[in-house]
């Protein structure tokens, strides 16, 4: 049965690929045509030179054989190449992926480490006016605009910090400049805003949803019984509650999966976060769109496979979904 | 004959039930809709911001006295409440109050407009998709698991740097993405709708497909629609804002709460304010937004509060 599940899943996700390849390729197509990077900058090149090394290319072949080619070349691991400079857009992907990593899985651990905590106290002071000021506090902290968020918290703690001789935050990037990276501390200080930011938005949404599932866990009969057993209020709460009120929450978190790429972005720019959405970034200003396109394709599909894990994980774990 | 015995049988006379008046299903949402204080003033702020954006020219001549583009060089970092200049003057010395005033348009008309066209696209889409269901269900939700499986930032941008939008194609290039969750949940709620009595009984009597989905399927997810419309409201005006700040969306002379922030990094020490008044004012709109949607949701299925 799981067997089944997992092939009708697999196959589900195939025309879901081609869709998002097909697009990106008529996209890469339309606005990079034929064009080779470096042939305008070589004199000595003949039309003739270049012919044959469209030829060499397999530029002059019908689009559909490109299609295809350049298809398999994708799963081998090759994204194409850069448009202004040539280099291979799958080693640009592997310099900046540990860099994005670092920032959004901190962001999301973050996220989940604060929001759970808040959550449960607004639930469990249900009505008081802590429950309220957390309340406002979520409500309040989706509205904020995070690329404006990481500009007051660098204007204030890097910028203002600086300009009182306080000890103050590095503004941007991964290490200080200069060193070899080996220094946590460092590395840890470079870190602190921008996963504040990112992490601001996930424990404003994460924190309030807790709250509601921990309500509703809470009234619940075995919650009752657990009670009248005479167990104390904190094995009640952590032991017995808070276990089924998460269980939701961690749909929640899968969500966000695709976000581990593409989520910090903006994020990335304001703090010069040398990662993936700042390279996107970066290679869209200088209209690359090869290395933009190539990029994208690579997210579309992580996200694609995410989905299609998290789905088979699920099944794994909860059976009545494989007979759903 | 025996006539019946003049008994008057003494029967228990119906309480009068209070007299609650037929409403109908919209009357009774937005009765409680009104009667949602934080709802109602959200929904003012919000009426507030597009009256502003209608009435920009008229704001900046009656009030501020300034045109949006008057640079003067000898004036630039003037401090907030300085003579003319109520929030002060941006680098340029132009007047920051007028410049925000005419950024609300930016924002509320690529805000509204984005939101309808998703909700047309999507709404149709899921309308079709939900109501006829087998080969073209499956073609347009898997179209829609394309839109929604690439991230939509790097689309954003990747069109904003093909297209160099302006106000219009901005709100056309985020509603492009926009469509696919509204599908998705429209599709749902027809799924559900489509078996009950009422729709099975209307297809009996002859009407055509086009009556059934637009008279009789239409307005009854038409809520599912106008609750995501308030909550996506939010969303685009971030959204856009962001990418005003990058640089990609609307650019210079143009302001907008997004672009007035581009530089604001670079001027802090001139000016502080400059950093501070576009992204008070994107936070309030979008808090409005969202608080005035929840009370949408509130509103229209009031188990979920």
């Amino acid at each position: 049965m799981l067997l089944k599940y997992v092939v009708r899943r697999v196959l589900a996700t195939i025309p879901v690929v081609i869709g998002v390849t097909l697009i990106t390729f008529s996209l890469m197509h339309a606005t990079a045509q034929n064009y080779i990077p470096g042939v305008d900058l070589n004199p000595a090149l003949k039309p003739e030179d270049i012919e044959a090394i469209k030829r060499y290319l397999g530029l002059d072949k019908p689009l559909y054989v490109q299609y295809l080619t350049w298809l398999w070349s994708i799963v081998h691991g090759d994204f194409g190449r850069s448009m202004t400079d040539g280099s291979t857009v799958t080693s640009h992907i592997f310099d900046r992926l540990p860099a994005t990593l670092e920032l959004t899985v901190t962001a999301i651990l973050l996220g989940i480490v604060i929001s759970i905590p808040l959550g449960v106290t607004g639930a469990l002071r249900r009505g008081s006016k802590l429950d309220h000021s957390l309340t406002a506090l979520s409500v309040g902290g989706f509205a904020v605009p995070a690329f404006w968020l990481g500009l007051v918290l660098i204007l204030i703690f890097s910028v203002q910090f600086q300009a009182w001789g306080l000890p103050f935050l590095p503004s941007g990037g991964v290490i200080t400049p200069g060193t070899q990276g080996g220094d946590l501390l460092d590395r840890l200080v470079h870190l602190v805003m921008p996963a504040t930011v990112l992490a601001f938005v996930y424990i404003s949404i994460w924190s309030r949803f807790t709250r509601s599932s921990m309500l509703e866990v809470l009234g619940q009969d075995y919650v009752r019984t657990a009670r009248a057993k005479g167990m104390t209020e904190r094995r009640v709460v952590y032991l017995h509650a808070l276990r089924n009120a998460v269980i939701p929450l961690v749909t929640l978190v899968g969500l966000e999966l695709p976000a581990l790429v593409s989520g910090g972005l903006v994020v990335e720019v304001v703090f010069s976060w040398p990662g993936i959405g700042k390279l996107l970034y970066e290679r869209a200003i200088q209209t690359d769109y090869t290395t933009v396109l190539g990029i994208t394709t690579f997210a579309a599909l992580l996200v694609i496979f995410g989905n299609l894990l998290a789905d088979i994980l699920y099944a794994v774990l909860d059976p009545r979904i494989r007979y759903a | 004959m025996i006539s019946p015995l003049p008994i008057e049988i003494e029967r228990p006379q119906p309480v009068p039930v209070p007299a609650r008046a037929a409403r109908s299903y919209w009357q009774e949402a937005w009765g409680r809709l009104r009667q949602n204080t934080i709802g109602m003033i959200a929904g003012g702020v919000l009426v507030f911001f597009v009256l502003v954006a209608i009435f920009a020219p008229q704001l900046a001549a009656l009030i501020t006295h300034q045109d949006y583009r008057t640079i003067d060089l000898t004036n630039p970092f003037a401090a907030p409440l300085s003579p003319r200049h109520i929030l002060g003057t941006d680098d340029l010395g132009r007047d920051e109050l007028t410049r925000l005033i005419w950024g609300a348009r930016v924002s509320m008309g690529i805000g509204f407009l984005a939101v309808a066209v998703s909700l047309f696209i999507g709404g149709t889409v899921g309308l079709v998709a939900g109501f006829y269901g087998g080969l073209i269900d499956g073609l347009l939700m898997r179209f829609v698991d394309v839109v929604l499986a690439v991230p939509a930032i790097f689309l954003f941008i990747l069109m904003a740097i093909l297209f160099k939008p302006n106000t219009i194609t901005l709100a056309l290039i985020i509603a492009s993405v926009g469509w696919g969750s509204i599908a998705r949940l429209v599709r749902g709620e027809v799924l559900s709708v489509r078996s009950r009595d009422f729709m099975v009984a209307t297809a009996a009597l002859g009407a055509r497909d086009v009556r059934l989905i637009f008279r009789h399927l239409f307005p009854n997810v038409l809520h599912v629609m106008i609750v995501f419309g308030s909550l996506y409201l939010g969303q685009v005006v971030l959204i856009e804002a962001a990418l005003d700040f990058l640089g990609l969306g609307i650019t210079p002379p143009t302001p907008s709460w997004g672009n007035m922030l581009t530089n604001a990094e670079t001027f802090f020490f001139h000016s502080r304010s400059l950093a501070t008044f576009p992204g008070i004012t994107i936070f309030l709109t979008v808090l409005a937004a969202n608080l005035f949607g929840n009370a949408v949701r509130d509103a229209f299925d009031p188990r979920l509060r």
